[in-house]
């Protein structure tokens, strides 16, 4: 039995599919690929496969993480090469690497951040005011987000800034922000909802098809504390 | 901003956006300078329904494979989207390259049943192409419809410039050269249309005029072009094995309806059932070699890499080599770990270890349709299964261990009384019975009774009968609720008996209800097969307003010398032999399913039918 950690973009159309879609996309393609993933004992076994993180309906991907197991040993490229062979149009694996098979952490026990970028696609001109803005955003204490619980059947309030991690914005042929956001069990924040915090900070309406959104990478903490990309995440 | 970037817009608003996208595996894409024919194949309804339908894989397949022909998907949005394309004024389009529908030379609907027609209508409208043909000029696609409701195209006449009842893999190969040729030399419509004609199994409607008599009824068709055909015959594919199949059907990213590859195992069927249409129309037999369903079904499973596969027939366990075929693609699917579901198989020679294999079968028990609950109304429908037969097979899944059985009926069938009502629920409380007597096992245990409302189709022996009122019917359903209450372990479901009065006027309506349909649809109607949707006073408000009454199509049973609308069309089985049917069933009388020896339907007018053995389970369960 081995363990893989496999890096996939996600990317066009295909952003439009769910979480749960995917997974059984990957599945598909598997299968295809002649790759034998390893299965669940039981009545109605199931693969041994599993995301790090989920991606948000709309989203791009550039960092993306799928951690698998399989009955066969492949070399790492041959695993990689065999799934680009046979992937359907809008996903691609861009490296993927051995885990060791002794540590059982999963890549999605350990991720800290997530770092997104939002990219302007609507007609109005916001630059300048986000431009000016985004200082004044950030240097704020607390930033309150409103969202409705349907757990609790009411609006419920949360402090999203203590998982900003940085922000930025750089306005050349397009305007794209760019946000280190925390990710995996110590907190998550969701960039469209960050997204609109801001557009209601600086006065402007935030209108969700105006924003494409591209996840670019996943970090976890080192022994040191230190942030490193997923990938070099050794399980 | 191009309608790429405009629909993409819409995607992150709607349900289900990748209904939308396109971008599938084995979607299909050509450059604009290499196509000669843009075909736009159209769905009328949701996109998860559509591409669960292996007929749309076909001819997808069939005609991306001719050189210089691109054909692409257009599906019914749903109200979501739809809403907003309206707001946005996003036409149509399709789903490979987002261009409008109104930009290919020919849109072609498949008619699955008379409740899309509503669909088809609002999807011309969101197209911006005018609804009647005469309106229609070269400058718009030509409209065309095929599939089971081509068999009785008259309501729809009006709309289409023509229609291909029966199979399409050829004729629509030579009819998309013919649209090539004119394009080329610069046809005028007209001039199309009668090169069309002359198309075997082509028809033309406006090439005929309906005729009438004063009470209503129609007399004929009055032909206005003379070379057009008297008489329409359905087109006939024979060769199973060599009738292009998809072996690379587009894949959808999200979940359909089912979640599969499927190998159509054979067409037609022989058993004659006197209610079903797709037993007439789609005769006579023709299987597929078990060696060539075996070599599909591996490389459709690994080109796709869907871990279940199925069949598609009629009735699958006619097949004549079943027995060996169903071991056979057992050991295949279970080599690379892919489940096998085989829906209506009779179980009755099957090991039990084979059963348990079987996935439809372990996820929803057993299913018996034995449409009526008396055997003397099983004669007059010509429906070979017995009371015995039922028995036998209830009390062997029980054995096994099955806790669900499931029983299909139609009610309202001609010649009908309360005691074959009566004989449902006795069907039901005696499986129950011999639940408690054989099983061990404590606990729960169901018989469901499955109630549909008969539908009289065109080309059917009961073609000439009358409905039942929806007055009657639920009379009919409070009946059987009532009998069925009283038992336990016996749940009770059953069909909207107003969507099955308003099928069954266009099941057998004649043009003069395409106003009825149109204005449904300007009131508001769509997806009148969904629930949500179906709006039964409307329907009638359209009906009044066009001044068409409807059970003059539903209810009033038609004279045997009566001219029927759909004669026009030659499904192949002959209107003589349907009459004796009918007049057999009136006296209780069974015909033999012909695999048994020819019973003289009118086929072999047309084809040679190919003969087949009977399957060791076919023969067991006769015995
Ligand atoms: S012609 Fe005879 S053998 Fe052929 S389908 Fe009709 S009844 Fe069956």
């Amino acid at each position: 039995m081995s363990r893989y950690l496999l890096k996939f973009s996600k990317q066009g159309g295909i952003r439009f599919i769910s979480h749960l879609d995917l997974l059984r996309v990957f599945q598909r393609t598997f299968r295809r690929s002649g790759l034998k993933l390893s299965y669940s004992n039981g009545f109605n076994p199931h693969a041994k496969i599993g995301f790090a993180m989920p991606l948000s309906l709309g989203f791009e991907s550039r960092g993306d993480y799928l951690e698998f197991e399989t009955e066969v040993d492949y070399t790492p490229q041959e695993a990689a090469e065999q799934l680009n062979a046979h992937m359907p149009p809008g996903l691609k694996a861009l490296m993927c690497r051995k885990l060791k098979e002794t540590g059982k952490t999963a890549a999605a026990a350990v991720l800290r951040y997530a770092e997104y970028t939002a990219e302007y696609r609507g007609e109005q001109d916001p630059v300048r005011l986000l431009q000016e803005r985004l200082e004044a955003f950030l240097a704020q204490d607390s930033i309150l987000s409103v969202r409705y619980s349907k757990k609790k059947r009411k609006d419920v309030e949360t402090d999203i800034r203590p998982n900003i991690h940085s922000m930025s914005l750089i306005h050349e042929k397009k305007l794209i922000l760019t946000m280190m956001l925390g990710a995996g069990n110590t907190g998550s924040l969701n960039p469209q909802i960050l997204m609109k915090e801001f557009c209601a900070f600086c006065g402007l309406d935030y209108e969700e098809s105006d924003w494409l959104y591209t996840r670019k990478e996943m970090y976890f903490a080192d022994a040191k504390g230190h942030l490193k990309p997923l990938y070099e995440f050794g399980g | 901003m191009n309608l790429f970037d405009r629909i993409e817009k819409l995607l992150t608003k709607v349900n289900k956006p990748a209904s939308y996208m396109g971008g599938e595996l084995y979607e299909v894409h050509k450059a604009p300078d290499e196509t000669e024919v843009f075909w736009g194949f159209c769905f009328p309804d949701l996109y998860e329904i559509g591409m669960s339908y292996l007929g749309l894989q076909i001819i997808y397949h069939v005609l991306n494979s001719q050189k210089g022909v691109y054909c692409q998907r257009l599906f019914a949005p749903g109200a979501d989207m739809e809403t907003l394309m309206r707001e946005e004024g996003v036409p149509l389009f399709t789903l490979e390259d987002k261009q409008p529908a109104a930009e290919m030379d020919i849109l072609g609907f498949t008619l699955q049943y008379e409740l899309s027609f509503t669909n088809i209508v609002n999807m011309l409208d969101l197209a911006g192409i005018p609804f009647y043909s005469r309106d229609r000029s070269e400058e718009h696609p030509i409209i065309a419809g095929g599939g089971n409701c081509s068999f009785n195209p008259e309501p729809l006449a009006d709309i289409f410039d023509f229609f291909m009842p029966g199979d399409g893999e050829e004729v629509l190969v030579q009819v998309t050269d013919l649209i090539r040729r004119s394009k080329k030399e610069n046809w005028s419509r007209p001039q199309l249309l009668q090169e069309l004609a002359r198309i075997e199994g082509v028809y033309v409607p406006s090439f005929y005029e309906a005729q009438y008599d004063e009470s209503g009824r129609m007399t004929g068709h009055q032909k206005l072009y003379g070379a057009a055909p008297d008489q329409i015959v359905k087109r006939f594919v024979m060769d199973m094995d060599h009738v292009p199949f998809p072996l690379h059907p587009v894949v959808p990213f999200t979940d359909t309806v089912h979640n599969r590859t499927v190998v159509e195992l054979f067409r037609g069927c022989t058993r004659g059932c006197r209610f079903c249409q797709a037993g007439m129309i789609c005769r006579p037999v023709r299987e597929r070699s078990p060696e060539q369903v075996r070599q599909y079904a591996s490389e459709s499973l690994q080109n796709t890499g869907y871990d279940e596969m199925s069949l598609l027939s009629l009735s699958t366990s006619d097949y004549s080599q079943i027995e060996p075929l169903v071991r056979d693609l057992m050991a295949d699917c279970k080599a690379v770990k892919a489940g096998l579901s085989l829906p209506s198989l009779r179980l009755d020679s099957f090991s039990e270890e084979v059963l348990h294999e079987i996935q439809e079968f372990r996820k929803t028990g057993l299913t018996f349709a034995p449409e009526a609950g008396t055997q003397r109304l099983r004669d007059i429908i010509n429906k070979s299964i017995t009371d015995e037969h039922i028995y036998t097979a209830a009390e062997k899944v029980i054995r096994m261990g099955y806790t669900n059985i499931k029983l299909y009926f139609m009610i309202g069938l001609p010649g009908e009384t309360d005691e074959d009502l009566d004989g449902i629920a006795e069907i039901a409380r005696n499986i129950v019975s011999i639940y408690r007597r054989v099983s061990e096992r404590k606990g729960k245990f169901n018989v469901t009774v499955s109630v549909s409302n008969f539908v009289p189709k065109a080309d059917t022996p009961f073609q000439w009968a009358a409905q039942d009122s929806p007055e009657e019917f639920n009379r009919k359903h409070y009946y059987l609720k009532d009998r069925l209450k009283k038992l336990k372990n016996v749940s009770y479901q059953y069909h909207g008996t107003e969507t099955s009065y308003l099928e069954a006027v266009f099941a057998r309506g004649d043009r003069k209800v395409c106003a009825s349909l149109i204005r449904a649809w300007e009131l508001g109607c769509k997806f009148d097969g969904w629930t949500e949707f179906f709006d039964y006073s409307r329907w009638l408000q359209a009906f009044e307003d066009t001044g068409v009454d409807p059970d003059f199509y539903s209810r009033r049973a038609r004279g045997e010398d009566e001219y029927l609308p759909w004669e026009i069309i030659d499904c192949g089985v002959s209107k003589q032999y349907m009459l004796k049917e009918m007049k057999k069933a009136m006296q209780g009388i069974q015909t033999q399913d012909c695999r048994k020896g020819c019973t003289g339907c009118g086929v072999k007018r047309f084809v040679e039918c190919p003969v087949y053995e009977l399957s060791a389970n076919y023969r067991q369960v006769e015995a």
